[in-house]
């Protein structure tokens, strides 16, 4: 199906919108509904003269309207203010901790999708056997469990009591010392192979194996449960069954047909499961202390750096706004009654 | 051949049975512990974090202390069978003030359209474009920690998700022919509004509020452990683990204990969710598949 | 004429698995259709004629298991054929609603060139297609070059029927299952469909069996009628014997269902009483809780399908004297 050029212009227009949007939400919350949002802004601790000048930055002393505006104005100039933990203006922060977390999270969501899916799919083919009531019980263990939980629980088996993977930091110190590594993409797993640095290729490998499989639960169980509730949902619609009557072979339905239909929900939902992982990152790699965007986030939240808090809050819902109009339009192009 | 397939059918569906009505139970003596708590407790003053013994710490499991003890001689269990009272009041409070927002802003722009109904739902998509959880760390980021901000956080980033549920509903009952001939039969419309549309638009999403009981505990949870939910020294499922994280290396059960009540009674929930998904209304089961993400 | 009939039905019995039980859907149902013939089974919803359809199409739910019997078509063994994962191609079926028997994924071409290829031994994509359009043309669909490219919801419901039916046609079938084609249908287009199910048969041949719980319509189509209630057959009979004399009390009262335009003042009848339990099927008469004339021994005996005059069978203990 080809995607004409109008739709992906007006979900751009769209996408324009929701971010204006989410940028008034956040302006609400964060200048409208504290009493004093200079207090919050400046940090605790903060001397009067700080304070002060935290008003000022925020032009609290303006029209709401008009702090609005200075506001967008500000976001879009890329003056998210300082973080007063570490110092140095926010968005150079959160820009700096991102390919971090894009490596941990890429690399947990296609184990997510890749063994997820077929793992539902594997579960509702099997429907009344013994496979699809493991399925059920592990994916629904996986989507009750509390992710900073796991994260602990596993790093303390297989890092502290087994002691066979690394439980924290992207890679080991000495390693980069003694190899010389340089980081070009921001992606450990990447740069090492531009390199020909296997030491370092296969470091950040153990590093990252904890931490994204523990990321991945959620997704996983998630997409696997839907997989399955969707493929079953699927495989009684009539004209599954009516493929069935006119003797289709088997695999044709199941892998041609009802495969399409039950990837057009799972792929429109994929935004949503991207959007918990990105949530879970900020515990997963507190825990791992994986100097990501997550962690950045968690350490800002646990010393109260309130425009730190604000700017990976932005950076994350306009990320998940952009993730969600790609997904939209690759959802437009597999099922053909989505049209605008 | 035949017998055989029948007997793995059946067997099937007795563990679908077993498994809802394990979950059934999980659910009621959550509920149990939850009210029951404050007042079985075995040590009271250590449950509500009000008392420390240095003598006592970090004793591991035994019958005196069945969950072992914390960094400050606290027993873990009593902290434990409380916070199920907390994480009880945390679930309803969340999702009945989450309900108290999303169903009259549904039922209205659901039923009278027009310019209303779309402002209404732009704002609510406004609502729904920040990821889940993200929107509820911001503001009580901004509010502080807190039990009751814990909770107005939580409820302002969930009602989105039932004012959409309902809107939808609500748009399919309006379009049903009873409707229609309520309003020929000259019904007020505050009337087929309270009488028609609500109690019929309204059931799916009440039972799916009920069995999001579950998801709210773990996100409240989440947040407590990334330091903006309660504030110590309550007993909060999440904020036990987070205060058995730093000695989890020797003292593995103080952080343990809490996370399994979480993982359990989650379970329970989504369990349950799960035989809904599976029952004879289709009205449910769309709005559970819903609820899971999935637009129609 | 003792030809060996096209269909043969006997002693079929399915069940549906369900929590705590199974339903009998489908009890001991016995009967043929002979070449060229179109047989209507006639009841209300779950009286079991949508299996017996679904078992002869191979298509089943899931949960569906054939206790006992057997489905002979062109003497070969249907449920046997099936297990041995052949294909049947000389039975195809049409289903009730159009809409939702496509796949809204799929263009309709793609589906028919499906069945096509998994059915004749045609590989070539130029051929496929050109058997495709010809079905569509012996439809009377217009424009087949545009539908065989349109999505299901590109198209309107009486298109999408037709549509079904080349899908069935294509295979160059002997039978087709009708179940209950015109049921979704607004009421020009059911004369419509109705119309060209009947000029498919005189041109191809082809045999019927037409699934539908309008007696009306039943009568029109059909050269003979099975009248079915809660998984038995209660009556069976030519249609015309079955409409001028019907026997059994149920078959009565759902003549007295159709609306009549020639009758003033009268109301429309209703049967009293629910479709019965087929989890607990009753021990006499499956039809003795809601029949006006029940007697005692229907409510302990039940009354088997036995002929009254030449091929007029019925299940009822008022016609079968030396029973009494």
């Amino acid at each position: 199906m080809p995607i004409s050029k109008e739709y992906v212009a007006k979900r751009l227009i769209l996408l324009m919108l929701v971010v204006i949007g989410v940028l008034f939400i956040t302006f609400i919350i964060t200048r409208i509904i504290p009493a004093r949002p200079e207090l919050l802004w400046a940090g605790p601790h903060a001397t009067i003269e700080q304070i002060q000048k935290a008003r000022e930055q925020l032009n609290l002393d303006k029209p709401i309207l008009i702090q609005f505006i200075l506001y967008l104005h500000g976001f879009f100039q890329g003056d998210w203010g300082i973080s007063w933990r570490t110092r140095s203006p926010v968005l150079i922060d959160v820009l700096s901790s991102l390919t971090a977390t894009l490596e941990l999270i890429i690399i947990a969501f296609t184990i997510a999708f890749i063994i997820g899916v077929p793992f539902g799919v594997l579960a509702a083919i099997k429907k009344y056997t013994w496979i699809d009531d493991v399925a059920r019980i592990v994916t629904v263990i996986g989507a009750s469990m509390p992710v900073f939980w796991l994260a602990l629980i596993v790093q303390l088996i297989f890092g502290t009591w087994l002691g066979i993977l690394p439980s924290a930091k992207r890679v080991d110190e000495w390693v980069v010392i003694v190899t010389g590594f340089k980081q070009i993409t921001g992606f450990y797993l990447i740069d090492s192979i531009l390199q020909g640095n296997h030491m370092v290729f296969i470091d950040s490998l153990r590093h990252i194996v904890l931490p994204a499989l523990v990321l991945a639960s959620y997704p996983f169980c998630l997409s696997a449960r839907m997989t399955r509730a969707v493929m079953m949902e699927v495989s009684t619609e009539p004209h599954v069954r009516s493929l069935i009557a006119w003797g289709l072979p088997q695999r044709t339905i199941l892998f041609k047909y009802s495969l399409r239909n039950t990837l057009v929900p799972v792929i429109a939902s994929i935004g949503l499961s991207f959007g918990y992982t990105i949530i879970g990152a900020f515990m997963v790699e507190l825990v791992f202390v994986w100097p990501g965007i997550g962690y950045y986030a968690a350490m800002s939240l646990l010393s109260f750096d309130y425009p730190a808090v604000i700017g990976c809050v932005l950076i994350v819902a306009i990320f998940y706004c952009v993730i969600n109009t790609l997904v939209d339009i690759i959802h437009s192009a597999i099922d053909p009654r989505v049209k605008l | 051949m035949i017998r055989f397939k029948e007997q793995r059918i059946i067997l099937s569906l007795i563990v679908k049975k077993r498994l809802s009505l394990i979950s059934l139970l999980i659910v009621l003596s959550f509920i149990v512990f939850g009210v029951s708590g404050p007042f079985i407790v075995p040590y009271p003053e250590d449950a509500w974090g009000l008392t420390y013994n240095v003598e006592k710490r970090f004793q591991p499991p035994s019958v005196e202390h069945p969950f072992g003890t914390d960094a400050l001689g606290r027993d873990v269990f009593s902290r434990v069978l409380l916070g199920s009272s907390f994480s009880l009041i945390i679930a309803i409070g969340v999702i009945g003030l989450a309900l108290a927002i999303g169903i009259p802003v549904g039922v209205v722009a659901g039923y009278y359209g027009g310019r209303i109904g779309t402002i209404l739902m732009r704002i609510t998509d406004m609502f729904l474009a920040f990821p889940p959880l993200l929107l509820a760390i911001v503001l009580a980021a901004t509010l502080g920690r807190g039990l009751l901000n814990l909770i107005v956080a939580l409820a302002i980033s969930w009602w989105p998700w039932y004012s959409r549920l309902v809107y939808v509903q609500t748009n399919t009952v309006k379009n049903m022919p009873y409707i229609d001939s309520a309003k020929i039969a000259g019904l007020p419309s505050y009337k087929i509004m309270t009488k028609h549309v609500i109690p019929n638009a309204l059931t799916p999403t009440l039972v799916q509020a009920a069995l999001d009981m579950g998801s709210a505990i773990l996100e409240a949870a989440g947040l407590s452990f990334i330091g903006v939910g309660v504030k110590p020294p309550t007993p909060e499922w999440g904020l036990l683990v987070s205060e058995g994280w730093q000695s989890i290396n020797y003292a593995w059960w103080i952080a343990f204990f809490p996370g399994l009540a979480i993982l359990i009674t989650v379970v329970g929930f989504n369990l349950l969710a799960d035989a809904l998904r599976e029952s004879a209304d289709p009205r449910i089961r769309r709005t559970v598949l819903m609820r899971l993400g999935i637009k129609q | 004429m003792n030809r060996q009939p096209l269909l043969q039905i006997e002693d079929l019995s399915i069940d549906y698995i369900i929590v705590g039980g199974s339903i009998k859907a489908v009890r001991n149902v016995s009967f043929s259709i002979n070449e060229g013939e179109v047989v209507c089974l006639v009841g209300e919803s779950g009286s079991g004629k949508s299996t017996i359809g679904l078992a002869v199409a191979g298509a089943l739910p899931e949960n569906a298991i054939i206790r006992s019997g057997k489905i002979i078509f062109q003497g070969k063994d249907l449920l046997y054929e099936k297990s041995k994962n052949k294909k049947i191609d000389n039975v195809m079926i049409v289903f009730q609603d159009p809409a939702a028997t496509l796949n809204p994924l799929f263009t309709v071409g793609e589906v028919i060139s499906d069945v096509i290829r998994s059915h004749l031994q045609i590989r070539d994509k130029g051929e496929i297609r050109e058997k495709a359009l010809e079905v569509f043309r012996m439809v009377e669909l217009p424009d087949p070059d545009r539908i065989f490219n349109s999505y299901p919801h590109e198209l309107s419901g009486g298109m999408l029927q037709r549509v079904v039916i080349a899908i069935s046609l294509s295979t160059n079938p002997k039978m087709l299952i009708a179940d209950e084609p015109t049921t979704m249908l607004d009421v020009t287009l059911q004369a419509q469909i109705l119309d060209l199910l009947l000029n498919l048969k005189k041109k191809l041949g082809l045999s019927m069996l037409f699934i539908t719980h309008n007696l009306g319509v039943a009568s029109e189509i059909g050269d003979r009628i099975i009248v079915m209630y809660g998984g038995e057959i209660v009556e069976e009979a030519s249609s015309k014997d079955l409409i001028n004399n019907p026997l059994h009390p149920y078959t009565k009262s759902l003549m007295e269902c159709i609306p009549r335009t020639h009758i003033k003042h009268s109301r429309l009848k209703h049967i009293p009483g629910t479709v019965p339990d087929l989890r607990n099927p009753l021990k006499g008469c499956i039809f003795s809780d809601r029949c006006s004339e029940v007697m005692d021994i229907c409510r302990v005996v039940k009354p088997l399908l036995k002929e009254y005059s030449k091929n007029h069978k019925v299940a009822c203990h008022l016609y079968s004297e030396e029973e009494k």
